[in-house]
């Protein structure tokens, strides 16, 4: 295999979502969007209700959970008149491969949206190769 | 755009705790909207006593200044705009789940509210309005002389 193949083939592996698991007591699913860039993968969530203290991202093994918690609101002395959505938790597990770098993640949570930029590891970023 | 015919909305739905359920399966196990219903977005709770009404709408991720509420007598009309990242060039979306575009929805009070005294914030990605019952849509004792 000469090293441009292999390059290629470790992209390959770099931030693939290959799989996930659901919490089975969890709530709600967050509704995402997970864009793979040059150098990075970035990951947003809907997660409506949850605020910037009550938010949790973690990788660890190559798995990214997220996590929110959200504080059901009763309105007091009124009555619900129509229920188009419920409130809970939300709980998300993907797989996420191994080219990722768990110490140059930024996260960020805004208006009820959590928005993660998780580097690829040095050694999964595409390289230009020099001809000589 | 939604419009909420005003018989089968707020008032009485048969299929209210149908949809309910429905909404709740869908949003356990995943984006996957098989069944083919169109939701109406954004997804409202609604309030109410004798002197007002609260309605919170889940709108994740939009700028205050692409949402546009009003309000006449009993009808509430709710319009805006969500824009998502999208990928530049020689980029991909792994997945693609969060919905995008334009909304419009109108949705009857369950009474005429005053204009003047409503209240709006946005927060968290949820919407909530305050709106006062209207002087002169509420009850009055009528005394017998």
């Amino acid at each position: 295999m000469n090293e441009e193949q292999e390059i290629a083939k470790r992209d390959d592996r770099s931030g693939a979502v290959q799989s996930e698991v659901f919490e089975p007591d969890a709530e709600f699913i967050p509704q995402v969007d997970v864009i793979e860039k040059q150098d990075y993968i970035r990951v947003l969530a809907d997660m409506p209700g949850v605020s910037r203290e009550d938010v949790e991202a973690t990788l660890e093994e190559g798995v990214l959970t997220i996590s929110g918690k959200v504080s059901t609101a009763d309105e007091e002395g009124m009555s619900l008149q129509s229920c188009e959505y419920e409130t809970g938790d939300f709980y998300r597990s993907f797989a996420v491969g191994e080219g990722l770098d768990t110490e140059g993640i930024e996260a960020s949570m805004q208006d009820g949206v959590l928005d993660l930029c998780i580097p690829k590891s040095e050694q999964y970023k595409p390289k230009q190769i020099e001809i000589k | 755009m939604v419009i909420w015919d005003r018989n089968a909305g707020l008032r009485s739905n048969p299929f209210g705790e149908l949809e309910r359920l429905s909404r709740r399966m869908n949003r356990v196990f995943g984006p996957a909207r098989a069944s083919g219903v169109l939701e109406a977005f954004p997804p409202l709770n609604v309030w109410s006593n004798n002197e007002k009404t609260i309605v919170t709408a889940e709108i994740p991720g939009i700028k205050k200044e692409d949402l546009d509420i009003s309000v006449e007598n009993d009808v509430l009309t709710m319009k805006g705009r969500r824009e998502i990242e999208q990928p530049g060039e020689g980029e991909s979306f792994r997945r693609h789940e969060r919905g995008h575009g334009s909304f419009r929805r109108v949705v009857a009070l369950p009474f005429a509210v005053d204009p003047e005294s409503v209240d709006a914030e946005y927060k968290d990605g949820i919407l909530r309005l305050e709106l006062q019952r209207h002087e002169a849509s509420k009850p009055r004792r009528i005394e017998i002389s």
